[in-house]
């Protein structure tokens, strides 16, 4: 029984909850959607462009005109690194999306289904998880070639077992909820009961976990077009661009700073966003 | 001089930045060795009352008032001192004993760590004395029991293990809040037969906060029946079940009874009013047979109606024609009214 | 001479425990040892008996909810437990159950109106244009007002949420409605108005209910012919022309005895001078 009387509670819906405290949510949304902005409207936020060679200016030291000052082939650090959340971003999007609706659908029917089909994710649950992730993402791209498809199917094939145990976990116990007893009871069919009485309210952890998931995804794609095995040349991405100039990182430090800085501010801002997002589900089950 | 007993005087506990009062004046005193039964709906503000004499009340509550036990103030402590005192000057039992057990502790364990928080006794002398304690709230075997979890009980055993552990620290005061809702009835009437004859025996003051006119009444010497966060009667038992003088009780009582020469079970129409909604005037009068206007016309008092017997109604000499069986005004009265 | 409309014959059900290797027969406990009786079309049968005498279970292997071990579910002239569960899905709705616990009953993510609303769209039985009338319907039958349809359970009180339940059994059209324990979690006040409900709606739709509880003076009140249960078997069948305080078995007894109720506590309490008015 709660402390405060059921006629206490008001009508909760998702946006008076945006707007009701929560700082950290407030903080991570506006923080994420600026730099989305940016990456969108790159152009107009930078005016050079980031793969145009000026070799007369290079290596030169942040100033008014190149906040971020210039690269080995003289190109404006500051565009690279906006350009490059366009790479970086869609690199955590889609290491993020394909997982999570793979992970989910999986994770769902092995908790609601239950039997031989749990059995058998399951197992294979359990053999991804024994390897370290980043060695297996590096082994999987070696294998397929390097490049940016070759890393999201590297991503994909092994992060789903990450969302299927949260989802798995959810449905199970949502199964034996009384209001799925009358979704059986009232006749439906097992797609609607799965997607429309359990799914729902089996995802929210799942969508705390994306944000966590999204930092690491980012960092994951800047490590290994570090090491070549990503984004390829001349494209503008973080990883890239410190692995590019990382010989200069004594004598010109800001080529690297920039796109460091870049990887650390996304993967705060969208850790601020998964905090909010947790106080959120906590708020909404009690 | 200090009072003995939990006292709370003049309680008002309001949320939503004062908008939304739970409770508005609330005045209630439970003597050492005497059982108050406090009754009403739920969201009429009881549990949140029995909370707060323990000093759990949620942090975006705004308290005003007094609530003192043996003459200590509850709502000054500090959270060390509130701790001292929860468990050895006042104890609590819940609706659901699962929550408030650690399932991966052996209750026999659970119950000697309570003693020795308070006392400092040796391990063995605890655990002996929490196999007397569960043999005295009625758990057979104790000695074998005691090394169970509490997910190997019943909802009644578990009940008595939270019973057991609110004595162990020998409480002068033991609040129950609903302590049988969740239970069918024969093991209600075993928790409440064990409520009654451990309160007698150790002279302890017990609180029963319950939603059942009935399930008060067999354990309670005093009852207080509250509503939409006031006390709308309050008095020996046999006079506030008997003898009501506030329509609300009276449909309270009507709606236990199960007489089958009616048709339908009475029942009170309509629901309270909702927090932030309360009327100034009368809070029952929309549900009330008895309505007339000047139930309207400003806050009502607790009047006294008989020796020691309160009610918060200002037609309390006409409630005597309500007809406690079906909580409707009776024929003749009818007609002559109107 | 009326037939029955449901004969339950010989269910019964035994959870297994779980071996380390499969299921192990030998330490099955029987939840329901085999039960047998029949619901007569429009008649309120009341089920008795405390936690874990087996009558939840009892109920979930009627609407099929649990698969029997053994035994017929006849309905309509037909064995539901011998049906797949395809054959099965489509005729579930003709029996439904409202929960005990109204705060799990209902899926938290849908407004009252669109859980409304699935039923009669899923099984057909109103065009799309008419749904929202049929929701209002619904709604008014059981003493709710329309605009409920655009909130989420969390705007609902326990009281308002079981009549949300029952609703949404309703939409289904049933011929039997199976009320699992609807009132044990409700305040004294609240109960009376949703047994009213249910007697009101068993009287303008011809339903036939099994009502379930623990509360002997309440099953009675509402129900002229109640089985009593007592650890998985069916240990007594009390009314028709045996009134209930006429019961033989000792366990009737004592669940007759363990209800509180004013009179008893007027009898404990006659210490007091005067005598109690009525």
């Amino acid at each position: 029984m709660s402390i405060v009387p059921a006629e206490a509670s008001p009508r909760r819906t998702l946006p008076r909850w945006l707007l009701a405290g929560n700082w950290s949510l407030r903080l991570g949304v506006v923080g994420f959607a600026l730099i989305v902005l940016a990456a969108i409207f790159a152009p107009l936020v930078s005016s050079f462009d980031p793969v145009a060679l000026d070799l007369r200016n290079a290596l030169k030291a942040p100033s008014l005109v190149h906040p971020m000052g210039t690269d080995h082939l003289g190109r404006d650090v500051f565009s690279r690194v906006i350009y490059g959340a366009r790479v970086d971003l869609q690199i955590g999007a889609i290491g993020v999306a394909l997982p999570l609706i793979l992970g989910s659908v999986i994770g769902l029917a092995a908790g609601y289904l239950g039997g031989w089909v749990d059995a058998v994710v399951g197992r294979i649950v359990d053999i991804i998880i024994a390897f370290p992730f980043l060695v297996l993402v590096i082994a999987i791209v070696a294998m397929l070639g390097p490049g940016l498809i070759n890393l999201y199917i590297a991503l994909t094939a092994i992060s789903w077992v990450l969302y299927t145990r949260i989802v798995r976990a959810e449905a199970l116990a949502l199964k034996k909820r009384e209001y799925v007893l009358a979704a059986r009871n009232l006749g439906f069919g097992h797609l609607r009961i799965m997607f429309r009485h359990i799914l729902p309210n089996a995802i929210a952890p799942a969508f705390v976990f994306a944000m966590s998931d999204f930092a690491l995804d980012v960092q994951v794609g800047a490590t290994l077009s570090f090491f070549g095995l990503g984004a390829q040349p001349p494209t503008p991405e973080w990883g890239l661009m410190i692995a590019e100039t990382r010989s200069m990182m004594l004598t010109a430090p800001w080529v690297v700073v920039g796109p460091g800085l870049a990887i650390v501010v996304v993967s705060l801002v969208v850790s601020l966003i998964g905090d909010g997002l947790a106080d959120l589900v906590r708020g909404i089950d009690d | 001089m200090t009072e003995l007993g939990l006292n709370i005087e003049n309680l008002s506990i309001a949320f939503d930045r004062g908008r939304k009062e739970a409770i508005s004046g609330l005045d209630l005193k439970v003597l050492p060795s005497q059982a108050l039964g406090l009754v009403g709906e739920s969201g009429s503000g009881k549990s949140l009352a029995s909370r707060a004499a323990l000093g759990l009340l949620p942090r975006k509550a705004r308290v005003t008032g007094r609530i003192t036990l043996d003459g200590q103030s509850v709502l000054e402590l500090s959270p060390a001192q509130l701790r001292r005192i929860r468990g050895s000057g006042i104890a609590m039992i819940f609706q659901d004993p699962m929550s408030s057990l650690n399932p991966v502790v052996r209750v026999g364990e659970a119950i000697a760590q309570v003693i020795r928080s308070h006392e400092s006794v040796a391990q063995g002398v605890a655990l002996e004395r929490a196999v007397a304690l569960m043999a005295r709230v009625g758990i057979r075997d104790p000695e074998t029991r005691m090394r169970s979890f509490p997910h190997e009980f019943s909802g009644g055993m578990r009940q008595r293990i939270m019973i057991a552990m609110a004595l162990a620290a020998r409480p002068r005061m033991l609040l129950a809040d609903e302590p049988t809702t969740a239970l069918d009835v024969i093991v209600q009437d075993g928790i409440l037969k064990l409520l009654d004859q451990l309160r007698r025996d150790e002279g302890m003051g017990l609180l029963l906060v319950s939603h059942d006119l009935a399930v008060v009444g067999s354990v309670c010497d005093r009852i207080a029946v509250m509503y939409a966060g006031q006390i709308v009667e309050e008095g020996p038992a046999m006079d506030v079940l008997m003898r009501s003088r506030m329509p609300y009780t009276v449909g309270l009582h009507a709606s236990t009874q199960r007489s089958k020469t009616l048709k339908r079970l009475p029942s009170i129409p309509g629901a309270p009013p909702p927090l932030g909604e309360r009327p100034a005037s009368c809070r029952f009068a929309a549900r009330c047979p008895l309505v007339a206007p000047q139930c309207l016309a400003g806050p009502v008092p607790l009047v006294s109606v008989g020796s020691d017997h309160m009610a918060r109604c200002v037609r309390t000499a006409e409630v005597a024609n309500l007809d406690r069986a079906t909580f409707t005004v009776r024929e003749r009265e009818a007609a002559h009214n109107g | 001479m009326v037939e029955p409309i449901l004969r339950v014959e010989g269910v019964s059900k035994s959870y297994a425990r779980r071996g380390l290797l499969a299921r192990d027969a030998t330490t099955a406990r029987p939840a329901l040892s085999p039960a047998s009786f029949e619901l007569m079309p429009g008649e309120i049968l009341g089920i008795v008996g405390e936690s874990g005498s087996g009558k939840t279970t009892l109920a979930r292997c009627i609407a099929l909810l649990e698969r029997p071990d053994t035994g017929r579910v006849m309905f309509r002239g037909e064995d539901l437990v011998a049906l797949n569960e395809r054959e099965l899905r489509k005729r579930r709705r003709a029996i439904q159950t409202v929960f005990q616990d109204p705060y799990a009953s209902l899926n938290p993510r849908l407004k009252v109106g669109d859980a409304l609303a699935e039923v009669m769209l899923v099984h057909r039985l109103a065009e799309r244009r008419h749904v929202r009338g049929r929701v209002a319907e619904l709604l008014d039958q059981v003493g709710l007002p329309s605009r409920a349809a655009h909130d989420y359970p969390a705007a609902f009180s326990g009281g308002q949420r079981q009549r949300i339940c029952i609703a949404r059994a309703l939409a289904a059209q049933p011929d039997i409605l199976i009320a699992d324990e609807p009132v044990s979690s409700l305040d004294v006040s609240v109960q009376a108005q949703v047994v009213n409900l249910l007697l009101d709606l068993r009287d303008r739709l011809q339903l036939s209910v099994i009502f379930i509880g623990h509360d002997l003076h309440l099953i009675d009140f509402l129900a002229p012919r109640v089985i009593v249960m007592l650890a998985g078997e069916i240990v007594e069948t009390v009314g028709g022309d045996v009134p209930i305080t006429d019961a033989r078995h000792p366990y009737t007894r004592a669940l007759m005895d363990a209800v509180p109720s004013l009179e008893k506590v007027a009898a404990r309490q006659s210490s007091t001078p005067e005598s109690p008015s009525r």
